[in-house]
């Protein structure tokens, strides 16, 4: 159903290098995927795995060192972002597609009070007058739950507690009504009770204004009650896509199945977790062949030498795995109640 | 002090009969607020506003708490890198509340913890400890138990810094970034007599390959390892004590998803082989249900709900328990549950909620709720809840 619409933003090989002094980390490596209007898209990675580096990339946010590589594509809404000049870019960021970021006490700034922070997008890409913006910055604050918006709007970031920041966040990010929304990690400094409120405050939004979500976290709890779509990176690479019960239910990788069976659960036993063995690779260094081999438990000799495509093992499911098919065996295991 | 050194030696014991072996007895720390030229004391930080827990010999118990709850503090007080306010922590059945005192402050505390109860008429032991106390009170007099007690303090300190080891959450700056992995893990043992110079290779080389490190990285600097393997370390650091009780503070919590269940199994891996007992502090209600026997949930610096784990996880008496249990993602997209959103942030600790700290935000409070506070009962066998109306939600 979903499928069928035009999306909003496709994003085609994308490839981002850093040029350090110790040498090129490919830190985003050909990276290829959607995002239609109104869904939620999670994208779901350890650290290094590239998933923060896609988000700014499409901002084009990048710092001097990053570079976006030639035959990299970002299309939104009929446009390549990376072809557009930097005032053109700018009149897009934070209007037709904003951004909220991890740490609310880091992204905002500490000497303007909250209310000028949020005038400052609206006066930016909206014909209103000074009054009007304040206006419509108290109704946003109402918006996203603060109480006493009239007062909280002039109100220091540090006057707020964690939550009501990145309340405070969320309603610049939608101020002025973006059609995409990237969330790096909206919650992962705030409580599991306040992390609640504030991904169902993302929710109601996301209904009342019609926007597209990039939910970008490393917790795939909150990707499983969140999203409609998964991407699983890890490397710089999409290892799997799918819709977000499938991959769940019937993972198709390796290394997203390792990922969902070694984290513990409040909704089911376990005995013992499954372990991923080794460590995450450096991106300076990534192993030849795919890069999850040399921490595969259904790794061949194949793996270490070639690059897996990214094939559709069933319509709307990707996995870039040779061998995909050894993990029902696996699941078998898995549903007998024991790890690998 | 024989006895300590007594019960090094009869580790090993069976575990199926209960033993003690921490005992927190109402533990308050408070900290105080400075301000002004004069740095007067304007207010208080309350904590750890009266905690009670028991952790017996072996087991795991989850102390588990948003941030502010004072978990981390009550871990602290533990191992004395605070003083405690108030209250007493008993180790292995000898009272250690006085043990970091001057001798002139600790002989006060027993004093006005013991002797002055012991000196009235028609004196009946509270607990264990009393009785204890008191056969050497009526044997020995005042000053046998003062003795007893506040003797040789220096012999203690050292005891219980061995037998007590913490393994913290930040491995990055756990480590003393200037040293070889070898020197951080033999300046214990070596401070504590527990090896000579000779043994250190020998005995570092073998703790090292039981967390799962090659033991020709023991000439190598901290910052040569990753997160995950950092970890390792100050558990080896931690294990080469041969401790009584390690105290896991948000000890994976910085890790990432696919390193963590590594170290959670291979803490796990190390209770097993060396007859291990965690308290193991996270703000993870669902690593917490993985790895415990026993949880103790806090709120506000006081614990609203401790049971057995399958008591707590099967039916979680206390509104804010059960709350807390639905705030955290399933990562099953099929999987249906009873929702339930708090409002509002926690409370300060400085002016915490009148009566139930828990009031202004729970989905089911009475007017009693804000008047009275609930004392913590025993409502099942092991299953003790602070809440005027337990099961209510």
């Amino acid at each position: 159903m979903k499928l069928e619409k035009q999306p909003l933003l496709t994003v085609r090989n994308l490839r981002t290098y850093f040029y350090t002094e110790d040498g090129v980390v490919k830190a985003v490596d050909g990276v290829d995927f959607e995002v239609y209007e109104g869904e939620t898209l999670g994208i779901v990675g350890e650290s290094g795995s590239g998933k923060s580096v896609t988000s700014l990339t499409i901002l084009r946010l990048l710092d001097p060192k990053g570079k976006i590589e030639e035959g990299s594509e970002i299309i939104f809404n009929g446009k390549n972002l990376l072809e557009l000049s930097d005032d053109e870019m700018r009149k897009i960021r934070g209007n037709e597609i904003a951004m909220i970021f991890q740490e609310p006490m880091v992204a905002l700034n500490p000497v303007f009070t909250i209310g000028e922070q949020i005038m400052e997008a609206i006066l930016l890409h909206q014909d209103v007058d000074k009054k009007t913006a304040r206006e419509m910055a108290i109704d946003m604050l109402r918006k996203v739950g603060i109480p006493e918006p009239q007062k909280r709007v002039d109100e220091y970031p540090h006057e707020l507690s964690g939550g009501m920041r990145q309340r405070a966040m969320i309603a610049m990010a939608l101020s002025c009504r973006p059609k995409l929304l990237i969330a790096d990690e909206p919650t992962t400094a705030l409580d599991v009770t306040i992390q609640a409120q504030i991904l169902e405050l993302m929710k109601e939004l996301q209904k009342e204004y019609g926007m597209a979500i990039i939910l970008i976290t490393h917790d795939v709890g909150v990707i499983a009650e969140n999203a409609d779509r998964v991407v699983v990176m890890y490397g710089g690479k999409v290892m799997e896509t799918s819709d977000v019960k499938t991959i769940f239910k019937k993972p198709k990788h390796p290394y997203t199945w390792g990922l969902l069976t070694s984290i513990p659960r409040l909704d089911v036993e376990q005995e013992r977790l499954y372990s991923i063995p080794g460590m995450v690779p450096d991106p300076l260094h990534f192993p030849q062949g795919c890069r999850f081999n040399t921490r595969c438990d259904f790794k061949e000799s194949k793996c270490s030498v070639e690059m897996p495509p990214l094939i559709e093992v069933e319509p709307g499911h990707l996995s870039r795995c040779f061998f995909y098919k050894k993990l029902d065996e696996a699941q078998k295991i898995l549903k007998a109640g024991e790890g690998a | 002090m024989t006895e300590n050194k007594a019960t090094l030696n009869k580790n090993g014991n069976s575990t199926s009969e209960k033993k003690v072996l921490l005992k927190i007895d109402n533990l308050v720390k408070h900290f105080p607020i400075k301000a002004g030229v004069f740095k007067r004391i304007v207010a208080w930080v309350k904590a750890v506003d009266g905690v009670s827990f028991e952790v017996n010999k072996g087991e795991t118990v989850g102390l588990v708490g948003e941030s502010g709850c004072g978990k981390t503090t009550v871990g602290m007080t533990l191992l004395r890198l605070y003083e405690p306010t108030s209250g007493r922590i008993i180790v292995d059945g000898e009272d250690t509340t006085h043990y970091f005192l001057t001798s002139w402050k600790a002989k006060n505390y027993v004093k006005k913890t013991y002797l002055e109860r012991f000196k009235k008429s028609g004196f009946v032991p509270n607990d264990e400890l009393d009785r204890k106390y008191f056969e050497i009170f009526t044997k020995n007099g005042e000053s046998g138990l003062i003795d007893y007690l506040v003797g040789n303090l220096e012999e203690k300190r050292l005891a219980f810094r061995r037998e007590i080891q913490i393994v913290f959450q930040d491995p990055y700056s756990s480590l003393d970034p200037r040293m070889r992995v070898k020197n951080i893990l033999a300046e214990g043992p070596l401070a504590h007599k527990m090896i000579t110079r000779d043994q250190t290779i020998d005995r570092i080389g073998k703790v090292l390959e039981e967390v799962g490190i090659h033991p020709t990285h023991m000439y190598r600097f901290p910052h040569e390892f990753s997160g995950g393997q950092r970890q390792r370390i100050g558990i080896a650091r931690a294990l080469l004590m041969n401790p009584k009780l390690i105290i896991a503070d948000e000890a994976v919590a910085a890790l990432d998803v696919s390193i963590r269940s590594q170290v959670i199994n291979l803490m796990m891996d190390l209770q097993k082989e060396h007859d291990l007992t965690y308290l193991f502090i996270s703000h993870d209600l669902s690593l917490i249900k993985y790895i415990s026997s026993r949880v103790v949930v806090m709120y506000l610096g006081k614990v609203v709900e401790t049971a057995l784990k399958k008591d707590l996880f099967d039916e979680p008496l206390h509104p804010y328990t059960k709350a807390l249990m639905s705030a955290i993602p399933v990562p099953n997209p099929e999987f249906k549950k009873q929702r339930i959103i708090l409002q509002g942030d926690v409370p300060s600790p400085v002016n915490p909620p009148s009566g139930c700290p828990f009031h202004p935000r729970c989905p089911v409070a009475k007017p009693i709720c804000s008047k009275e506070k609930p004392a913590l009962r025993e409502i099942k066998p092991e299953h003790f809840v602070a809440c005027h109306f337990p099961g209510s939600l």
